[in-house]
């Protein structure tokens, strides 16, 4: 195999790692107030790609018109979720783990949904503005400007949100809402206002990631539970909750998919990042960076 | 034992399914029966309705009565049916040895797939099987050579027993026959020391661990057991269906049977069979739309979860509170007083002990020697650090530094269910039963570490097990009218009120046959009357030899009963002594009335 192949490999796998990474990211929003996992997530990212199909391919909105719209229409969903399949849940503590099967149940409904609306044929979603799907060649380096568009834009959206959280008020209160619950509120903060902006965040930041991923990976709506389990392994792998931990796990994943795409057919490449994770939780149970997160008692 | 010098009287029979919900499913059963009888489409979609009944009731042991939610079920059956159709079809097994294979390969794999969460919370196990599925589905194309790719495999020859051929009608009743035996093992194991400490473990592992119950131990067997049915249900299926290819287990067909265990009642025996008649077969029949049936499935789902997170099962159950009078089975109290066995009580040794949580030092530099058979109450104002030791020596919390020691054993850094097992048994300041349990079924979980009997013996009510659990029916009554509450032991323990709740929990130690038992504010809650009672239990319980140490505020029942008093004010000792010393030194006065001079 030539350098050419190796580097061109390699710039796939961070591309499509870029966007595993935002998938996880975008996990672990959701998850910040609320210790719930939410097994819609990947849905949210199919829906960010099918509905720029529509409006963008569709009705010809402008790109920025066009997004605009899909977060809005993401972040409204989202936060329907939370008030239908996750608040009923954790305001009754007797549930446990009941919001897996409530998310779950969300995600069948979105899935199947979108099956009858918009079929499940791919379609083609246009590039970000000033980006196309041209291979551009520098020395032995292959790329499509899209392809750098994803990776600046994963790298540039994952750097704010640890702004926010870092930086401001409301991403301070979310961390403290994280930490207990009950504290927070003696503190004055709203965990249901902090949850409900986190769902709607955490869909519409999916969906922004399925609007930039569409035009590499083509817009279909089975796209979502694949991108949800390649998202977990990313988040997996970089320890939950930790986003620049889950932007080095969504490379790791990318790249070693990439790379097995020489010698191994789907199915095998499928099991070996499986075994990959599954060696790597037995191992370090929370990640690669994560710390411990002890609960007791 | 020389302590049971009588047998005693066994508890009356326990209800085991509440008559409605039995009446529905052997009612729905024959009706179903009939169809299958009838014409061969019916026979067809019942014998596949049997199969799937089997496949959930293992399911309903991992998702239902241990708490941990798969999607991976569906592959479990694929890799079975699979494996049975390659052996038979490509080798040249007969179905029995290929049957047996099936169970193997889907309990290896599941417990494969389950490794990591034995350690993390179960929600990494729904995505690893999510990436189990996906994987699966891919590899039966990739693997060719082996799956026959899309084609699939063709001639799955039927199963025969000494000369006999199952086909049709035969295969439907053998089907049934096995399913009939699996309900019955599952029934056996859930209503023994395992369902409870699945149960346990469920509600958040605490009391499990208490009661010496390795999580991770029942875990892996819930995993491996819901695998191993899977397999055989594979099995079946790939009899049932003749050709085996990949578009039989699609992505939704894995869903198919969480939505079946969860709409039908999970950790309800009754649940998978109700959820497949209700779900499965009568839309079938309705031949309602098929396109927007995983829709609806969503949508159950969701409302389920939400609304009647008890399923089917559980709102026949509580229709029947309901509807009839509850029937009260008459408890059994032993005719005869029974001399119980002396314990022989271990001293405890607590050396130079440090607890610190982030920067704050919970306790600090603690030493105690603790001789055996007495009661050593630790007294001190809120937050002094009190329950905080009770989790150090049960192992809850790994002591940050110093030495606790039973006897002669080292037991900081081991584990709580191994300290447990030690003879080590507690309460806890909320009492922590299992709710849903009848009140002798949780003092029963107490001897969880006693009980020698295994699984499987456990599984097939061999006599062994059989005798232990009448031998500890018996022993739990007596605790229970110990503590004086025999006249409620079939009753649902989360009906008791608070004060009572706490007696059970004591009778739930004591029949652990405790060495050491740690006491968290048992006298928190209780009314008058259960005051004088517990402080005659502890009398009593002292008197059998037992080391008691004793977290409490109640000052007079303290200065009553208790040998030695330690007192605690922010993490150190204040006073050590006799109770009449203590109480009279002039700095623990100060530390309650709040004086600090």
């Amino acid at each position: 195999m030539s350098l050419e192949d190796i580097l061109a490999l390699l710039v796939s796998g961070v591309t499509m790692g870029a966007v595993y990474a935002m998938v996880a990211v975008s996990l672990n929003i959701a998850f910040k107030p609320t210790n719930v996992f939410n097994l819609a997530q990947g849905e949210f990212v199919m829906l960010g790609a099918m509905f720029a199909w529509g409006l963008m391919t569709g009705w010809s909105l402008p790109w920025l018109a066009g997004t605009a719209l899909v977060l809005v229409a993401a972040g409204a969903l989202g936060l329907l979720e939370e008030r239908l399949a996750v608040a009923p849940l954790l305001a009754n503590a007797r549930h446990h783990h009941g919001w897996i099967i409530s998310t779950l149940a969300f995600s069948i409904v979105v899935l199947h949904t979108s099956d009858r609306v918009y079929g499940t044929d791919p379609q083609a979603v246009p590039p970000v503005p000033g980006a196309s799907l041209d291979m551009v060649q520098i020395g032995a380096l292959t790329f499509s400007t899209q392809q750098v568009a994803v990776i600046v834009l994963a790298a540039l959206s994952i750097a704010a949100v640890e702004w926010f959280y870092r930086s401001t008020l409301v991403g301070k209160a979310v961390l403290a809402v994280a930490e207990d619950r009950d504290g927070a509120r003696l503190n004055g903060i709203s965990p249901l206002t902090l949850t409900m902006g986190s769902f709607a965040v955490a869909a519409a930041y999916s969906a922004f990631t399925g609007v930039i991923a569409a035009p590499l990976v083509l817009a279909s709506t089975s796209i979502g539970m694949m991108l949800l389990v390649k998202g977990f392994m990313a988040l997996a792998i970089g320890g939950v909750g930790n986003n620049w931990g889950a932007l080095a796990g969504g490379m790791l994943v990318g790249c070693v998919e990439s790379l097995s795409s020489v010698s191994a057919t789907p199915g095998y490449r499928q099991v070996l990042l499986l075994a990959v994770v599954l060696a790597l939780l037995l191992v370090r149970p929370h990640g690669l960076a994560g710390a411990r997160l002890t609960r007791e008692v | 034992m020389g302590m049971i010098d009588t047998i005693p009287a066994a508890p009356a029979a326990r209800l085991r399914l509440p008559t409605l919900t039995a009446t529905i499913c052997v009612v729905a059963t024959l009706i179903a029966a009939a169809f299958a009888m009838s014409n061969s489409y019916y026979l067809l979609l019942l014998t596949f309705a049997a199969i799937y009944v089997m496949a959930a009731m293992g399911l309903n042991v991992l998702s239902g009565y241990a708490g941990i939610i798969s999607i991976a079920h569906g592959a479990l059956i694929c890799v079975g049916a699979y494996a049975t159709a390659i052996a038979t079809v490509q080798y040249g097994w007969s179905f029995w040895p290929a049957a047996g294979l099936a169970a193997a390969v889907g309990m290896g794999f599941s417990g494969l797939l389950g490794l990591p969460a034995l350690r993390l919370s179960s929600w990494y196990f729904v995505l690893i099987t999510i990436a189990f599925t996906l994987a699966v589905t891919a590899m039966l194309a990739d693997l060719r050579w082996l799956t026959g790719g899309y084609g699939g495999i063709v001639g799955v020859p039927a199963p025969s027993l000494f000369g006999y051929r199952f086909s049709g009608v035969a295969v439907f009743w053998l089907v049934v026959a096995v399913s009939a035996l699996l309900w019955w093992v599952i029934a056996n194991l859930m209503n023994s020391r395992v369902g409870w400490a699945l149960h346990a473990i469920r509600e958040g592992a605490v009391t499990a661990q208490a009661s010496g119950v390795s999580p991770a131990r029942l875990r892996l067997f819930a995993f491996l057991f819901s695998g191993a049915v899977a397999g055989l249900a594979g099995a079946f299926y790939a009899v049932a269906k003749v050709v085996v290819t990949p578009e039989d287990f699609t992505f939704d067909f894995s869903i198919f049977f969480l939505f079946v265990v969860v709409l039908g009642g999970p950790a309800r025996l009754s649940g998978p069979l109700l959820g497949v008649l209700a779900f499965f077969v009568l839309p079938e029949l309705l031949g309602s739309l098929k396109e927007y049936r995983m829709i609806a499935y969503g949508v159950g789902l969701l409302a389920f979860s939400i609304f009647l997170p008890e399923g089917l099962a559980g709102a026949i159950a509580s229709l029947q509170r309901r509807l009839m009078p509850e029937r009260k089975a008459a408890a059994a109290v032993p005719t005869r007083a029974k001399p119980i066995e002396p314990i022989a009580g271990t001293p405890v040794t607590i050396d130079d002990v440090s607890k610190r949580f982030g920067g704050v030092k919970a306790l600090d530099g603690v030493a105690m020697a603790l001789p055996a058979g007495r009661i050593h109450a630790v007294v001190g104002p809120n937050g002094s650090g009190k329950t905080t030791l009770l989790n150090l020596i049960s192992g809850f919390y790994p002591a940050s530094s110093g030495s606790i020691r039973l006897g002669t054993t080292e037991i900081v850094g081991a584990a709580p269910s191994r300290i447990a097992r030690l003879s080590v048994q507690r309460t806890f300041q909320t009492p922590k039963l299992l709710g849903d349990l009848s009140v002798i079924e949780n003092t029963r979980f107490g001897g969880y570490a006693r009980e020698a009997a295994n699984g499987f013996e456990l599984a097939l009510r061999l006599p062994r097990a059989r005798r232990e659990a009448a031998d500890l029916d018996g022993e739990a009554m007596q605790w229970l009218a110990l503590v004086g509450l025999a006249d409620r032991a079939h009753d649902q323990a989360a009906l008791l009120p608070h004060g009572q709740q706490r007696l059970v929990e004591i009778a739930r130690a004591l029949i652990g046959r405790p060495q050491l038992l740690l006491l968290d504010e048992p006298a928190a809650g209780l009314s008058m009357g259960e005051l004088e009672r517990l402080a005659t239990l502890i009398a009593e319980m002292r008197k059998l030899g037992i080391t008691i140490v004793m977290v409490e505020h109640h000052i007079e029942l303290v200065a009553d009963i208790a040998d030695t008093v330690t007192v605690l004010d922010q993490g150190r000792i204040l006073a050590q002594g006799s109770a009449e010393e203590v109480f009279r030194s002039a700095e623990v006065v100060k530390a309650y009335t709040g004086g600090r001079s």
